[in-house]
């Protein structure tokens, strides 16, 4: 992993399209600014770390455990 | 063409079945081409069969089966790629997880929709940028509060 010391208002470019400025520091809490491309996705590690784990355990059911269908609340729009 | 799968034994399927998802699933990306199976006919559950490993396949639900209110606004960046127009036939599901043993502590993910152009067959896990959605949303839970907000708005 590369590593980069950046002081406030400093940034790094990532190829020639993305930056990441740092924008403020306060405590532990840093924020960022990113400046990338409309196609190029950016999010939390979390919400993508979580997002992973939904899927795996959508990948892990069996048709027997799906429950059968209750009352319908309204059709598919 | 015949389709071997571990959970639904050789299916018939034709060319034209296969939805290709051109990045994969959020952190699944090894698997691009799938079909889509529905559990039964008159139920809301779905499930996206991977055409590449037999093994792997998702339960899928259709999100307003249980949240009527539920909305999807897609990013340009989104929409760009899956080439969506406000008219283009699009379908919408969402993942599901079953906790084991235990069915209805079911959940589905609100936050991660799979989106599919489904005139031009591809499809896209996108991430919502809103605030109402997560990723663990009890199915039973908001059946309840849907039928209530459908009921108080009539």
């Amino acid at each position: 992993m590369l590593v980069l010391t950046r002081k406030v208002n400093q940034s790094i470019m990532i190829g020639d399209e993305i930056e990441v400025i740092v924008l403020e520091v306060r405590g532990e809490q840093v924020r960022l600014g990113i400046k990338a491309p409309r196609t190029v996705t950016v999010h939390r590690r979390e919400i993508y770390d979580a997002i992973q784990r939904e899927n795996l355990m959508a990948a892990q059911a069996q048709p027997e455990d799906v429950p059968a269908p209750a009352k319908k609340v309204r059709s598919a729009s | 063409m015949e389709l071997e799968t571990t959970r639904f034994g050789t299916i018939r399927i034709e060319a034209d079945d296969i939805i290709t998802f051109e990045d994969g699933l959020v952190g699944l990306s090894r698997y691009r081409r799938f079909v889509l199976i529905r559990h039964d006919n008159e139920g809301p559950f779905w499930w996206l069969q991977s055409a590449e490993e037999p093994s792997f396949a998702m339960l899928l639900i259709d999100p307003w089966y249980f949240c009527a209110d539920y909305e999807v606004v897609l990013s340009d960046a989104d929409a760009e790629r899956l080439q969506l127009r406000e008219e283009t036939p699009k379908a919408v599901l969402t993942t599901v997880s079953i906790p084991s043993g235990n069915p209805h502590a079911m959940t589905a993910n609100l936050l991660a929709p799979l989106v599919i152009n489904t005139e031009l067959r591809i499809g896209r896990q996108v991430i919502l940028d809103d605030e109402r959605y997560h990723t663990r949303h009890p199915i039973l839970q908001e059946m309840w509060r849907s039928m209530q907000a459908v009921e108080a708005a009539s």
